[in-house]
């Protein structure tokens, strides 16, 4: 409340100057430094009155317990990432792959080049399903922290999407003869997905797919299997 | 059309500013009465023809003069034009020019026949005007005025399309899918098996191969297609998409934003959105906004417009009144600023107020 208050109080000055000053200017009223002050307090508390709900409703927001999520008993886990540093720019993805106890399958980063966001996670979901078939897993549960990607998913793509191309393949894989669903999970619980869609960026365009887990990811992949959770 | 066949669009306008007490609302209030109302009363016609210059300036005047005088005959008008048709957040005001607003909604007829659209008017006049089978092949003037607008338009929008590959069924040398001429009328001594390559077989499990297959274009076609990169699947077809737009379809809202970033003074480096964002009254904020923009009627900026006044501050009579004397550095400020607790304000001020006042509100 204080940020706010001591922030509105300099325009509102700046305007009680401009106004005191126009008076004089033009009706010959002499400024008097105490009445002015008044009525910059006197202005301030009117607009604080008639503004306060709206900040206090604009701050309020819910919080969520988030953590890594895993399925049932023999099910494999994908969590895919997309990363850009600035939009449009230099973009990459990548991701990752879990049995429901944490334990490591394989990984895979790579860029798209010169591209958004939206490129980039749905790129990574693509890939990522691509290789759990080709790896040939029989139940499968996704989970992107893109919930545009995932709604874009949940229903018939217009053909005159950009990705559309990239989304009705996800589409034709969603449909195989496998058990396979996408969810949205908040940034919190992707975290290893987000370390590897960093390094995504930074690689060249040929993806990169790795058995053995990297070093960087070791913290993560820890709090992962353990069952740590953030606040958001 | 010729610019009479407009007077009753202008006449419209000018009876709703009789009626309305311009004086009876402050600069904020009509900004927001002109952007809602002045400018969407041509918004019928302008979906048909395409306004001459002439129009659209009128109008374009209309509208200013309200914003700054009101009802009054003359006023001085503080902020450009071209700063205030910015967005609010790049430091306009969001008003649309005219010739934008048209051009963005004669573009939804573009964008129907782009789309070969099954309308009855899109049918009509395809069959009478579309000659090459492709509006983006069609230049000739006709006795039509709304295809001619629509050609015109097509001219400025021309960029904003981009022909997206799906299953890449489209002959590669008959369609103007690049650059937007077909590559046929371009080059010579094609062999007949080059003649039948269609679009997908530029490509081989997504490597490009047009290096290789060596035909007689452009290395500049080349280079393009090689940063294309599609997915190529058999079961969307080729068609043009409107490119600013990541869902593919033609927005207003889109198509005027594209207008509007190719515009070279629009630069997004600087931050506006702060000043909306203030929890203040309107008129509080129109008026920081007019001294981020340097343009406040202080005696040095008049002086500065060369109106017959000295430079002076009425009420220290020492320096000249500059935005920042005037408001903060004047002896008279200083005492109210150190009256409400800012001891010392000189850091407030700088050449640049509009980024100052930023930190400085930052900081708080």
């Amino acid at each position: 409340m204080l940020l706010s208050k001591i922030g509105s109080i300099a325009p509102i000055m700046m305007w009680n100057l401009w106004c005191t000053r126009n008076k004089f200017v033009f009706d010959g009223i002499q400024p008097i430094v105490s009445t002015t002050v008044s009525a910059i307090y006197a202005q301030l508390q009117v607009s604080q009155r008639a503004f306060n709900n709206i900040i206090s409703i604009a701050l309020v927001r819910p919080t969520h317990e988030v953590c890594w999520q895993h399925g049932d008993n023999d099910i494999m886990v994908l969590n895919v990432d997309g990363s850009a540093l600035t939009n449009p720019g230099k973009a990459g993805y990548g991701g990752l792959v879990r049995n429901f106890e944490g334990k490591f399958q394989f990984v895979f980063y790579c860029s798209v080049g010169l591209s958004n966001i939206l490129h980039a996670e749905i790129h990574a979901l693509m890939i990522g399903i691509k290789l759990c078939w080709k790896a040939g897993y029989k139940k499968l549960v996704c989970f992107s922290d893109s919930l545009h990607v995932v709604q874009l998913l949940s229903k018939k793509v217009s053909m005159l999407h950009h990705y559309a191309n990239l989304l009705e393949l996800i589409q034709m894989y969603l449909v195989r003869e496998w058990n396979i669903s996408t969810h949205h999970i908040f940034r919190e619980g992707n975290s290893c997905a987000d370390i590897l869609a960093k390094l995504g960026v930074k690689h060249s365009e040929s993806l990169v797919m790795m058995h053995q887990p990297l070093s960087c990811l070791s913290l993560a992949l820890l709090a992962d299997a353990t069952g740590v959770s953030f606040r958001t | 059309m010729r610019y009479e066949a407009f007077l009753k669009i202008q006449d419209k306008v000018a009876s709703k500013l009789a009626s309305w007490k311009g004086r009876l609302l402050n600069k904020p209030g009509r900004v927001t009465l002109a952007k809602v109302v002045l400018t969407s009363l041509p918004a019928y016609t302008m979906q048909i023809c395409w306004y001459p210059q002439y129009a659209c300036e009128t109008l374009d005047k209309t509208v200013r003069n309200f914003i700054w005088h009101g009802e009054k005959d003359r006023a001085m008008h503080m902020v450009g034009w071209n700063k205030i048709t910015k967005p609010r957040k790049l430091g306009g005001q969001g008003v649309r020019p005219a010739r934008l607003q048209n051009t963005t909604l004669l573009g939804k007829l573009v964008w129907s026949f782009v789309q070969s659209n099954k309308k009855l008017c899109v049918s009509i006049l395809a069959y009478k005007y579309l000659k090459e089978g492709n509006i983006f092949l069609e230049k000739a003037k006709t006795d039509s005025p709304i295809w001619n607008a629509i050609l015109k338009t097509l001219d400025v929008l021309e960029d904003g399309f981009a022909y997206k590959i799906g299953d890449g069924d489209t002959n590669m040398w008959f369609h103007p899918w690049i650059a937007k001429h077909p590559h046929i009328n371009v080059v010579q001594n094609i062999s007949p098996d080059q003649l039948c390559l269609k679009i997908k077989d530029l490509w081989v499990d997504g490597k490009s191969i047009i290096t290789e297959l060596n035909l007689p274009i452009s290395h500049e076609i080349v280079t393009s297609v090689q940063e294309l990169k599609p997915t190529i699947i058999s079961t969307i077809a080729d068609t043009w998409v409107w490119k600013d737009n990541l869902n593919g379809e033609y927005t207003a809202k889109s198509v005027y934003h594209w207008l509007l970033s190719r515009r070279d003074d629009i630069v997004s480096l600087e931050k506006w959105n702060w000043i909306w964002k203030l929890p203040l009254s309107a008129s509080v904020q129109f008026s920081i906004w007019q001294v981020c923009h340097n343009s406040i009627p202080s005696k040095h900026v008049l002086h500065h417009r060369r109106v017959n006044v000295s430079a002076t501050c009425p009420c220290c009579n020492g320096e000249d009144e500059s935005i920042p004397h005037c408001i903060i550095l004047c002896p008279r400020a200083v005492a109210v600023w150190s009256g409400c607790g800012f001891l010392d304000v000189s850091s407030l001020c700088a050449n640049n107020p509009s980024s100052n006042m930023e930190i400085s509100y930052k900081c708080y």
